[in-house]
């Protein structure tokens, strides 16, 4: 396994939604991909929340993924069947298919300190920051 | 079974109806299908039942089924999350409506039961009994217990640990900010494992209003759609803490309203964007 110990800090997003969340992140030239569907997704009815307190590690992935590997190496790769398996348990296909296309890629949050949530209604400064998405609100 | 608990499902108003009825909320529908293709040659017993669906109700240790005619759909009530979860042995008696009553004994060994999620995971059988192939037996427990462990990682990393500590000791959770006059008070109310599976279609914890001197003014009922408990929990809080409690507040429902007219009075004067919440 190559791997590489560094905190990477980038923009992410991390979607609260049925298989626990997901957070994603992208490189500068598929932020407009992603920016787009932030802007569907604020169509559906999400609610986005910025935070500042989010370091991230991007993942690409090798070898089989353990909790430790994750923690420590910044690049890791998986086979395409593994990958394929990563994808389809996300509960949400306009994620799964940004990152079945490449435009984003699965990441793990590293977090630490107490983050002060803010609500972000422009597409934009959520595609540059660190960002929490919460599905549609709905009285019950 | 007794025949009497069976017959106290709902079937008439439904057996004529040809077009597939809104979903009920908190239903999954499963298809039913027949091995032959023709469900003319599967009940010769009990006469042609053309078109069939099925109505299963599953109770704490019953599970009820109606074949009801001109139709291809059914559904499913009271189940956390399809039919199968919360079976615990193989076999289970059912029973089918005819037209012209409850027959346990009826020939449906064709009929198969499938689920969205597990196609062919259980059956009628011959006798009547409706079994269930072991491995659907019960959900795979392991995407939810991962949905939790990330729940909690995540909520931890945030800074918030403290509190999803308390509220899954079972103690309740005050939440607000300074400059509201409110106090969210959430309390898990749900077996942690079975909130995250099937959130449900109400708030899979319970969550109540007070002012910040302790006055309860009301239940809420307020979810993020098809998302685990313990994130549905953090995106509450994230909503307080951001100061943006009043998107909650008009969204919820108010089951549980004190009764102090005065109390919804004032509240109702100084937030007249929630007036006909409180009113």
């Amino acid at each position: 396994m190559e791997a590489t110990i560094e905190a990477v800090e980038r923009p992410s997003l991390t979607f609260l939604n049925g298989s626990g969340d997901i957070t994603i992140t992208w490189d500068e030239h598929n932020k407009e991909k992603i920016i787009e569907m932030i802007k569907n997704k604020m169509a559906e009815g999400y609610t986005f929340f910025t935070t500042k307190k989010i370091p991230l590690v991007k993942l690409y992935r090798k070898v089989k993924v353990t909790e430790a590997s994750l923690d420590k190496c910044e690049h890791v790769v998986i086979d395409d069947d593994a990958f394929e398996k990563m994808v389809k348990s996300v509960d949400d296909r306009d994620v799964a298919e940004q990152v079945r296309n490449g435009n984003a890629s699965f990441a793990r949050p590293k977090m630490f300190g107490r983050a002060e949530p803010v609500l972000e209604r422009d597409p934009r400064k959520v595609a540059d920051s660190k960002a929490i998405a919460v599905r549609k609100v709905a009285g019950g | 079974m007794p025949q009497a608990a069976l017959i106290e499902t709902p079937i008439s108003g439904s057996v004529t109806q040809a077009t597939e009825p809104p979903r009920t909320p908190g239903t999954r529908r499963v298809i039913v299908t027949s091995r032959t293709g023709t469900s003319t040659a599967i009940t010769p017993t009990i006469g042609t039942i053309a078109n069939t669906y099925l109505r299963v109700r599953d109770t704490i240790d019953t599970v009820t089924a109606s074949v009801i005619s001109n139709a291809t759909w059914a559904e499913v009530t009271n189940c956390m999350d399809d039919i199968y979860i919360n079976f615990v042995s193989d076999t289970r008696p059912i029973s089918i409506w005819t037209g012209n009553g409850w027959n346990t004994s009826t020939t449906c060994s064709q009929w198969i039961i499938q689920n969205w999620d597990y196609p062919n995971a259980a059956q009628i059988l011959q006798n009547g009994n409706f079994q269930c192939a072991k491995k659907y037996l019960r959900p795979d427990p392991r995407p939810i217990r991962s949905a939790i462990k990330k729940g909690i990682k995540l909520i931890t990393g945030l800074g918030f640990g403290d509190e999803i500590k308390v509220f899954l000791g079972g103690s309740s959770v005050e939440v607000s900010h300074p400059e509201s006059e409110f106090k969210f008070v959430l309390t898990k109310s749900r077996d942690i494992m079975d909130a995250t599976r099937y959130p449900g279609y109400s708030t899979p914890y319970k969550l109540e209003l007070y002012t910040k001197t302790n006055v309860f003014i009301s239940k809420l009922c307020v979810i993020m759609e098809q998302t685990p408990v313990l994130d549905q929990v953090l995106a509450m809080i994230m909503f307080i803490r951001s100061g943006d409690e009043d998107i909650i507040l008009k969204t919820a429902n108010y089951p549980g309203l004190t009764q102090d007219r005065e109390l919804r009075g004032q509240l109702a004067l100084r937030h007249p964007h929630l007036r006909h919440k409180f009113a």
